[in-house]
């Protein structure tokens, strides 16, 4: 954060011979795409940005201190970087990430990370079990290889969250909604899970909040699923 | 001119706080050992604990009461929450991250001190700037708010500033100039100077040249080398990827000059430091972490020297035979091995965010075996974390026993403001955290005892660090640091930082005793 280098920033000459040129970590923000009441998808440049689906960024509003992860939303191909956001009651990056429009610039760190589908698992039934925005890495997954064998579940209060589904092959989706009818499953994602046959061969990727993380891990462990087999991003 | 450094927290932050005394030596500033014969007064911080930040809270507002009395300079650097970061720089005169060190003659020389050495190019060119036409409040990366008022300085320095005489200020800086200009020459030019500080163009670093600082190492034979800084792995319980930032890998050849100049100076014991060590040059096409090892241990072979080189702390998700294989191939390469486990439960492991299991674990751990099998084994253990069960924490006890520690720093869990699990409930009370540590330290102590009684009648080499408080004895530790006691009248033969032979006579869990061989 250095105030020198900020060329916007009038309040700010610069003093300093030497700087931290950190201008390679802002970018343009191309479209903030809305999801729902507090749900939206930032687009941005992506620039140098070389990622794995499944990893994530941590991303601010250019000149703020304050930064937060989220899993990256889109495809490795594309030529932009999306993540999806949840707005935060009383957060304090969510509101400001909100707001950002078009032609703004956002503060990109990373990517960092390891929940990613190995080279040996991509022949493999996938088992992608996410919450709320839990789904952004899969997304990305889903979208970057096509060919993966998967099936995702997907736990949301309502059926608005069930973002962009229709960019799943929708055989594969299953939509677990609690809090209001609809949806393909009525119900939260444990409790579909108890009430279907667990595949122990397969490879499970769990991301979302901990609650549902830890619940899925007994379900699996349970069901003689190895913790090898287990692969889990807690959003937090 | 007078300085004291309050350094909380880890060997980090004692590293940074070694940088900071270079910086402050070269402007000028000479170390003292009360805060109250202090001109310059600074808190290398610690965010790892709200009792160490609460620290930074209590001397900043004990030395801004003495301002009311005194001329005084303060800031804050180290590990800072941007929570935290905000407060302070109403409080502090300087706030700065630590890998703008070598801004900080700038940084104080904005506040009107000047000393023979603190002057760069860049302050001549503001001091000449009319009153108007000078920022509001000296240029920092971490400043963000309104300025405090400036301080009435009454140095011997030349330049005085006072808000309320700006026409006498104007004049006092232009004679300081004068003077400074002069002195600048005697000492090779302005570059000259600011290059004591900062060897290389920091421009493409993103550390700001912090690295090229020499640091003013605090012990004669110890010294600890950053070879990175900032974490990625966001464990839940931990808020350094919050106040140090993004890992960065530093430059190789800074680490291997550094090093080699520790061994040409006859230091016995270095310690590569980082949040994660053996994430080392993932970040930025360096050598890997096994690489840097090769190459230490050849510095080792070639310079025919005794000294012992470790590591902390690894991460297991990162650890390979890479790694390990170099630290077996050199003989400056301690066996010792710190690999913290946390918990030895997946769950838990889960919600710490650790992104490895215990499985992944035990396969590291038989690798160490395997690869370097008379290495001590050290680990972190925290009990109590949000959620823990009495289950989780007895597969805890359980792989704790299955691992044969020498060491264990077993922490009872508390919320670290800024970590995401800090906003979780904290629901394992603390008596049964005090249960669960007590337990721990139970099976370390069996286990480490049972692990040293192995060493009775044999002859080791033990590095000297201090005198023991019962006469005739010093302390010291062996090449696994283990900590050995040993009697010896031999005041010629041993000294803080030689390396002795000590036959082991009996142990105890955390330690052994023994005799000086001569």
């Amino acid at each position: 954060m250095k105030a020198t280098l900020d060329p916007s920033n009038n309040n700010s000459p610069s003093v300093s011979p030497v700087s931290n040129d950190r201008a390679h970590l802002h970018h343009r923000v191309l479209e903030r795409r809305v999801l729902g009441d507090h749900s939206f998808v930032v687009r941005m440049e992506r620039r140098a940005i070389a990622f794995k689906s499944g990893q994530y960024i941590s991303v601010g509003v250019k000149g703020d201190l304050n930064m937060r992860e989220y899993s990256i939303y889109s495809p490795e191909q594309a030529d932009f970087v999306e993540v999806l956001i949840r707005e935060v009651d009383g957060g304090i990056v969510s509101p400001r990430l909100k707001k950002l429009e078009a032609g703004d610039m956002a503060y990109i760190e990373g990517p960092f990370g390891y929940f990613t589908v190995e080279p040996h698992m991509r022949s493999a039934k996938l088992f992608f079990i996410a919450s709320g925005t839990g789904i952004s890495p899969f997304h990305s997954m889903v979208l970057s290889d096509p060919k993966l064998d998967y099936q995702l579940i997907h736990g949301v209060r309502t059926k608005d969250e069930c973002y962009e589904h229709k960019l799943f092959d929708t055989s594969r989706v299953v939509s677990c909604v609690s809090r209001e009818d609809g949806g393909s499953f009525n119900g939260r994602v444990t409790s579909y899970l108890r009430q279907n046959k667990i595949d122990a061969a397969g490879f499970y990727f769990l991301c979302g909040n901990c609650d549902m993380i830890y619940e899925v891990f007994d379900i699996l462990s349970s069901s003689g699923v190895p913790s090898s087999q287990i692969f889990a991003e807690v959003y937090f | 001119m007078n300085y004291h450094l309050v350094q909380l927290g880890c060997q980090m932050n004692l590293s940074d706080a070694e940088r900071i005394a270079t910086v402050l030596a070269n402007m000028g500033y000479q170390r003292c050992e009360t805060e109250e014969e202090a001109d310059l007064l600074g808190v290398v911080a610690c965010s790892v604990r709200q009792k160490a930040i609460n620290k930074a809270y209590s001397k900043i507002n004990l030395w801004n009461k003495w301002k009311r009395s005194r001329t005084l300079l303060t800031f804050v650097s180290g590990c800072v929450l941007n929570e935290d970061r905000e407060k302070f720089l109403k409080r502090f005169d300087l706030v700065f991250s630590i890998n703008d060190l070598p801004q900080l003659p700038e940084m104080i020389g904005q506040y009107g001190v000047t000393t023979p050495f603190s002057v760069s190019t860049s302050h001549i060119e503001n001091a000449a700037l009319e009153e108007h036409e000078r920022p509001k409040r000296p240029i920092g990366p971490m400043w963000m708010g309104e300025s405090q008022k400036v301080l009435n300085l009454t140095l011997a320095a030349p330049a005085i500033i006072d808000d309320k005489h700006q026409e006498a200020l104007r004049r006092s800086t232009l004679l300081g100039i004068k003077v400074l200009q002069q002195q600048i020459k005697e000492h090779g030019g302005a570059q000259e100077i600011v290059n004591k500080s900062r060897l290389l163009s920091p421009i493409e670093d993103p550390m700001g040249g912090f690295w090229d600082i020499q640091p003013s190492y605090n012990s004669s034979y110890e010294a600890f080398v950053p070879i990175q800084n900032g974490c990625d792995k966001f464990c839940t319980f931990c808020a350094v990827p919050y106040t140090r930032g993004r890992e960065v890998s530093r430059p190789s050849a800074e680490i291997l000059r550094e090093v080699a100049t520790l061994i040409d100076r006859g230091y016995k014991s270095i310690t590569l430091l980082g949040q994660n060590v053996n994430s080392y040059g993932q970040d930025a096409g360096e050598l890997s972490f096994a690489q840097l090892l090769h190459q230490i241990g050849i510095l080792g072979q070639t310079s025919g020297k005794k000294f012992w080189v470790y590591f902390t702390a690894p991460h297991p998700r990162d650890m390979d035979d890479e790694v390990l294989k170099a630290v077996a191939t050199y003989d400056c390469l301690a066996k010792q091995i710190h690999l913290p486990l946390q918990s030895g439960d997946d769950k838990v492991l889960l919600r710490m965010n650790r992104k490895h299991s215990v499985g992944r674990y035990r396969d590291v751990i038989a690798s160490i075996r395997r690869l370097l099998p008379t290495a001590t084994l050290f680990t972190d253990i925290i009990v109590g974390f949000s959620g823990e069960t009495i289950e989780q924490f007895e597969n805890t006890k359980a792989a704790m026993h299955e691992f044969d520690y020498q060491m264990a720093f077993v922490a009872m869990y508390s919320p670290r403001p800024g970590a995401a699990a800090s906003r979780w409930d904290d629901d394992v009370e603390l008596e049964e955290k005090k249960r669960r540590l007590e337990v721990l330290t139970k099976v370390l102590h069996q286990d480490s005892l049972a692990f040293n009684q192995r060493y009775i009648g044999q002859t080791m080499t033990v590095l000297v660090e201090r005198p023991d408080r019962k006469a005739g004895y010093w302390n010291g530790r062996n090449e696994g640091k283990i900590q050995v006691r040993f009697a010896s009248q031999a005041e010629a033969v041993v000294a803080a930082g030689s390396m002795v032979q000590v036959k082991i006579t009996s142990t105890r869990s955390l330690s052994m005793e023994g005799e000086l061989v001569q």
